[in-house]
């Protein structure tokens, strides 16, 4: 995926699902944080989790599992 | 009047009838007209409430009753929260069209019950996605110990009205580190409960799984105080669902006695000015750090909490966004048009990463009652500043100076930051972590940094 990753086309492509236009002006801004935001997104890949690491409860509450 | 006396020690001389509570909030309004100009802390001040509230403690003192734990303590919140009569702008352009609030938030109800006299609105960063305290609608906060300096934030005007002596408690919100970033560039205490500990009714949302509110105080006794004043269940918040209310206050004598002490190291200990490794180092051998702990995944952790950060507050933003782009603050604009962008299974991750991170930091606490760890790689940079130069690479400055805060709340652990400069050096912070809902651990080991005399929220002679 990282060398296909092309983050002005990602932008264009999701812009037009979400609903908003991304301007020449704010395009910079956008494309920076979008690739800090998949840096991110990689990094919570590294994580070797179980198949029962399950998708949380909608109220997250700190304490270990017992 | 002394604008820095602790608000311990307003309480007992309000209720002894030694000094009245119309006459400590005539001095708060007069110094707040007098320094506010520079440091541009306030975005509302209720003068009239403020002066009607203090009359009624006066009265109840006259007559006997009991006026709280906090009579006349004067105190300001952050304006994402609800005041009554008050638009909640939450730091925008946007939220000032909306309607006055109706009802004071659930936290300021609670003070306001214990006596405590509020001033004001506070100054922040747009919807609190913010590490510096700069605002392209209300303008930049000032550092009271520097005013060309940032105050940190989101919480931005918390930390410089508590650090200027304008309001001895203060109240802020923390998602990534926005109560613990301003109290150490500030040189306050600050307190980041665990999550879901303190009410956040009446309180304009940023992230909904991370928003914590908390106080800030001049005095680890002081941030007990109003801590302990604002707890208790709130059917008005989901996420509210504290074991208990827990008060810390009568925690605090114990000092240090029986406390397992640790630092953290590995991610927390790089990217350190000079400043925050002495302030680290101080408060280790002060507090009897046996050594260091380091944690794996940090790195993950807070990836987590900067996917979930963004995704939830760019989709609750998105109609704003639809409609009125350009009245964002172009300093929080793009990120918020970013976080709309990313894929749903980003978010899945971050959640399923956010319970590992909290499940492994909860296992540190078996051998450990409070961790050390910095709260800013350095102390306040100048308005303006966008990089920070940290172990020879220059960063942005406004993802990181939140560095060591974002891991903490996404473990959603309590934190006090307490202000650990030497004297006549800029202020910084150190992070007193512990497992969920042992508050009174954080309140403990900042209490007694006092003692030892390593912390001190100091105060800048020319205020």
């Amino acid at each position: 995926m990282s060398e296909a990753w092309d983050p002005d086309a990602w932008i264009d492509a999701m812009a037009q699902v979400v609903g908003f236009d991304v301007t020449e002006e704010q395009r910079p801004g956008v494309r920076t944080f979008l690739e800090i935001a998949k840096g991110m997104a990689e990094q919570l890949e590294s994580v070797d989790l179980p198949d029962d690491a399950l998708a949380p409860a909608p109220v997250f509450t700190p304490e270990p599992r017992s | 009047m002394n604008p820095f006396i602790p608000a311990h020690e307003i309480a007992a001389a309000v209720r002894a009838g030694e000094v009245s509570a119309v006459a400590l909030a005539e001095a708060a309004l007069a110094r707040i007209e007098a320094l506010d100009p520079t440091l541009n802390a306030f975005t509302d001040v209720t003068a009239a409430r403020a002066r009607a509230q203090a009359a009624a403690v006066d009265a109840a003192v006259a007559r006997g009753a009991d006026p709280g734990p906090l009579a006349g303590v004067p105190f300001a919140v952050k304006n994402l929260f609800d005041i009554d009569g008050l638009t909640t702008r939450a730091g925008s352009k946007i939220n000032r069209d909306r309607a006055p609030a109706g009802e004071d938030a659930t936290l300021i109800r609670r003070l306001d019950a214990a006596g405590a006299v509020l001033l004001g609105g506070l100054n922040m960063g747009e919807y609190a996605y913010d590490f510096t305290g700069e605002n392209a609608h209300d303008g930049a906060c000032r550092n009271p110990h520097d005013p060309a300096r940032m105050t940190g934030g989101s919480s931005s005007g918390s930390g410089a009205a508590t650090a200027a002596g304008l309001a001895p408690i203060s109240l802020g919100s923390d998602t990534n580190g926005s109560i613990r970033v301003p109290a150490s560039l500030c040189g306050v205490f600050g307190l980041k409960p665990t999550y879901g500990r303190l009410s956040r009714a009446g309180s304009f949302p940023f992230c909904d799984s991370l928003d914590h509110l908390g106080p800030f105080a001049r005095t680890a006794r002081d941030l007990a105080l109003a801590y302990d004043a604002m707890q208790g269940p709130d059917a008005g918040d989901p996420a509210c669902r504290p074991p208990s209310s827990e008060p810390v206050v009568g925690a605090l004598a114990r000092g240090l006695d029986g406390l397992r002490v640790a630092t953290l190291g590995g991610w927390f200990a790089k990217n350190l000015t000079s400043e925050a490794a002495d302030a680290l180092a101080r408060t280790a051998a002060a507090l009897g750090a046996a050594g260091e702990v380091e944690l794996d995944g940090v790195e993950a952790g807070r990836a987590a909490a900067f996917v979930i950060t963004n995704v939830e507050s760019s989709r609750f933003h998105l109609d704003r966004m639809r409609t009125r782009i350009d009245d964002f603050d172009p300093d929080t604009r793009d990120r918020f048009l970013a976080g709309a962008l990313l894929p749903g299974g980003w978010y899945v991750r971050a959640q399923q990463v956010r319970r590992w991170w909290a499940e492994r930091f909860a296992t540190v606490f078996t051998d450990v009652d409070v961790l050390i760890a910095p709260a800013t790689p350095s102390p306040a940079p100048a308005i303006g500043q966008r990089t920070l130069e940290l172990d020879g690479a220059e960063l942005l400055l406004r993802p990181n100076l939140g560095l060591f805060t974002q891991p903490v709340s996404c473990a959603g652990l309590p934190v006090v930051c307490a202000p650990v400069a030497r004297a006549g050096e800029l202020p910084i912070g150190v992070q007193l972590i512990a497992a969920p809902w042992r508050e009174d651990l954080c309140v403990r080991a900042a209490h007694a940094l006092e003692d030892a005399s390593v912390a001190v929220a100091r105060r800048r002679q020319r205020l």
